[in-house]
């Protein structure tokens, strides 16, 4: 069952007088379950991608479905409504407030969805637990180096029990041995059931990822680099 | 929910120390100004208002209606009267304290009251709606006492002024001896409490008022009641009408006298009216109207009554002068509060300043809430909680500057409005008011920049450095 659908999508930038076409009519389908790895150079248009699949943007052309919803007429609170309850999303750069500590961040989206503030609490402290995190449950992130803070982003975006893990580039900040922790949280998503799609440069995600979806120029290349790859 | 927002919210302030306080000063300030001046200026205006009730708002008093030209032919005689005065000021004994020397501070020219004025008492004591009327009359004399000299308000009571008008007369009570008898041919003086305690003259001894002796029968007790509102009434009463200037005039000096009777010295009526020529006096004849009458037809009556007798008089009503105070007084409260308003606005504008600058500097913050789930209408509410807070925080700090102030103020306004001291009022209209205006300013200071903050691009925000 596809989980996350994307049709025909385009999306042109317009600063100024200039415009800038970072997707030409994306096609893309990852079933329930599946760790698919988006890469390709910068510019090439894969976390523009990203950002309409998380909500986070609305496309200039084409359809988008997640779990069978269109994501096409819905509000800007719609569509924050949908972020709080099916996505999870992790950054490069982590993206915690600093003036919250590691708990009081994992609970946030908690909060933000109308939770009770126990039942935040409960839930955030056993995500942070999932992590491994548990013991820096009061510190800042100013406290805590990159990998500590990536997983506490990570326990951020499962919070809500979301059906898809979206993450950008989540290794990029870090050294290859707290990539790997992270790196393994992603696969450990993907056993549990859940959908993740993950834009990276980094070729040790695309070794476990499910599916590898390759872009350039704002489209997708991977059919065509098989084919070489095939005809080599 | 909201409280997860407040406590971000408070994190936020705190987190900015120097500029959050800044931003709270600027509505302290204002706060502060708002509710100093109107804790005084409901204070002063209590207080005023109970001087008048204590006089009572059934009485009137009555002054001779005089024109302008026949009031300045005389100035010279008046300027004459006063530097003498001057002079006599000026040879004064070091010994005196400055308090003890009352200068007279009338601004308009004396004039001679139309024969048969004094008569009026009688005239106005037979109408039916009258129940007392009493005649009083006061002047700055040279006195001496004990081994003082200096000027002292001299007053002169006749019958029944002191019995019947003890409100107007701001407490008239006997301390030693006895009251000296209004109708009594006899030079008898009662002192005040002050004049008897600086000059150390008790009953028995002796005081010379412009070089004519008189013996001490009587000193008062220190006055209970302060009926300066009385006086300040009469005052904005003489500012405010152009008609009838020399009437208010002399309300004012008889109120003024009467608002002061510790440093004052006390004659037989009778006695006054043999030594002094009428218009070396300040003169009003004081009338108590029946309860349940109607103020405005007895005034009517009476006018009527002695322009019979060819006797033109000017009434002035104890309502009349509480009306001009608090008319004045409420002017003058308008004008500060409205300089203090603008203070609270330009504090305001800084508030939205302030939270613009935190707008801009916390956008990627918003991308990130607005990533994790947040809807605009919650980042609109995180900066309104924000601003405030800010806003609450100022009118409480500004609440507890005013009432500190206000009651320091007090003293200050009290001497220069020349009225007793009395204590700041602050209702709770003006506690809760203050609070609930300071946060709501603050919370619309912030409106303009939260909702810019809600509208972000969540995309653009999170890509902002």
């Amino acid at each position: 069952m596809t989980m996350i659908s994307v049709k025909g999508v385009r999306k042109v930038y317009r600063t100024g007088t200039s415009t800038v076409e970072a997707l030409r009519g994306v096609d893309l389908s990852v079933p329930r379950g599946v760790l698919a790895v988006v890469m390709g150079p910068s510019g090439s248009g894969k976390s523009t991608l990203l950002h309409l699949i998380g909500c986070l943007d609305t496309p200039t052309a084409g359809t988008i479905e997640l779990d069978g919803q269109s994501l096409a007429q819905l509000s800007s609170n719609e569509r924050a409504l949908v972020r709080a309850k099916k996505i999870g999303l992790v950054f490069q750069s982590f993206n915690l407030l600093h003036n919250l500590s590691a708990i009081e961040n994992v609970e946030l989206p908690l909060l933000l969805a109308n939770s009770s503030k126990l039942a935040a609490r409960r839930t955030a402290r056993s995500k942070l637990e999932q992590v491994g995190m548990m013991d820096r449950a009061e510190h800042r992130p100013a406290d805590m180096s990159g990998g500590e803070q990536q997983r506490v982003a990570v326990a951020r975006a499962l919070v809500n029990d979301p059906e898809i893990v979206l993450a950008d580039e989540p290794t990029g900040n870090l050294d290859t041995e707290t990539g790997m922790q992270v790196i393994r949280l992603l696969v450990s998503l993907r056993d549990q059931g859940r959908t993740a799609l993950v834009v990276t440069h980094n070729p040790d995600i695309a070794a476990v990822g499910d599916m590898l979806v390759l872009f350039r120029d704002g489209l997708r290349v991977d059919a065509e680099e098989r084919a070489k790859e095939a005809t080599s | 929910m909201k409280f997860n927002l407040s406590t971000l919210a408070w994190r936020n302030i705190r987190s900015r120390r120097v500029r959050s306080w800044l931003t709270v000063l600027g509505v302290l300030i204002g706060v502060t100004a708002i509710v100093a001046l109107i804790a005084i200026g409901t204070g002063v205006s209590t207080s005023l208002l109970a001087d008048f009730r204590t006089i009572g708002f059934d009485v009137l008093l009555l002054v001779p209606r005089v024109g302008f030209t026949e009031a300045n032919s005389l100035q010279s005689t008046v300027e004459s009267l006063r530097g003498g005065a001057e002079q006599a000021v000026e040879s004064l004994s070091p010994s005196i304290p400055s308090e003890f020397v009352i200068t007279d501070e009338s601004e308009g020219a004396k004039d001679t009251p139309p024969s048969g004025y004094l008569a009026a008492g009688a005239v106005v004591s037979d109408i039916p709606s009258v129940a007392a009327v009493g005649i009083i009359e006061t002047a700055v004399r040279l006195t001496q006492a004990g081994k003082h000299t200096g000027m002292l308000r001299v007053t002169a009571l006749s019958v029944g002024a002191a019995t019947e008008f003890s409100g107007l007369l701001g407490g008239f009570d006997v301390e030693q001896g006895r009251l000296a008898d209004p109708s009594g041919s006899e030079r008898e003086a009662v002192l005040g409490a002050s004049t008897a305690s600086r000059t150390g003259v008790s009953v028995g001894g002796e005081v010379t008022i412009d070089g004519m002796r008189f013996r001490v029968v009587g000193t008062l007790a220190p006055s209970s009641v302060n009926t300066s509102g009385a006086w300040l009434g009469a005052r904005e009463a003489g500012r405010s009408s152009e008609g009838s200037d020399w009437a208010r005039q002399e309300a004012l000096e008889v109120l003024r006298a009467l608002a002061n009777t510790d440093n004052g010295v006390f004659v037989p009526y009778e006695v006054s009216r043999e030594i002094w020529p009428i218009e070396q006096m300040s003169t009003v004849v004081v009338v108590r109207v029946r309860p349940g009458i109607s103020m405005s037809e007895t005034v009517a009556t009476i006018k009527q009554t002695l322009d019979g007798v060819g006797v033109e008089v000017e009434p002035v009503s104890t309502q009349e002068l509480a009306d001009n105070v608090q008319r004045a007084l409420g002017m003058v409260q308008i004008v500060l509060a409205s300089v203090a308003g603008i203070a609270l606005v330009v504090g305001s504008v800084g508030m939205m300043n302030t939270m613009y600058t935190s707008v801009l500097e916390r956008t990627r913050e918003i991308g990130i809430l607005k990533a994790v789930g947040a809807k605009d209408r919650q980042v609109l509410a995180l900066f309104l909680i924000d601003s405030g807070i800010m806003g609450l925080l100022g009118g409480l700090l500004g609440l507890a500057a005013g009432i500190g102030i206000s009651f320091a103020g007090t003293s200050i306004v009290a001497r220069m409005l020349g009225v007793a001291p009395f204590s700041p009022v602050f209702s709770p209209g003006l506690v809760l008011g203050a609070l609930a205006f300071s946060s709501t300013l603050g919370a619309l200071a912030g409106a303009w920049p939260a909702r810019h903050a809600a509208k972000l691009d969540p995309v653009r925000a999170l890509a902002s450095r």
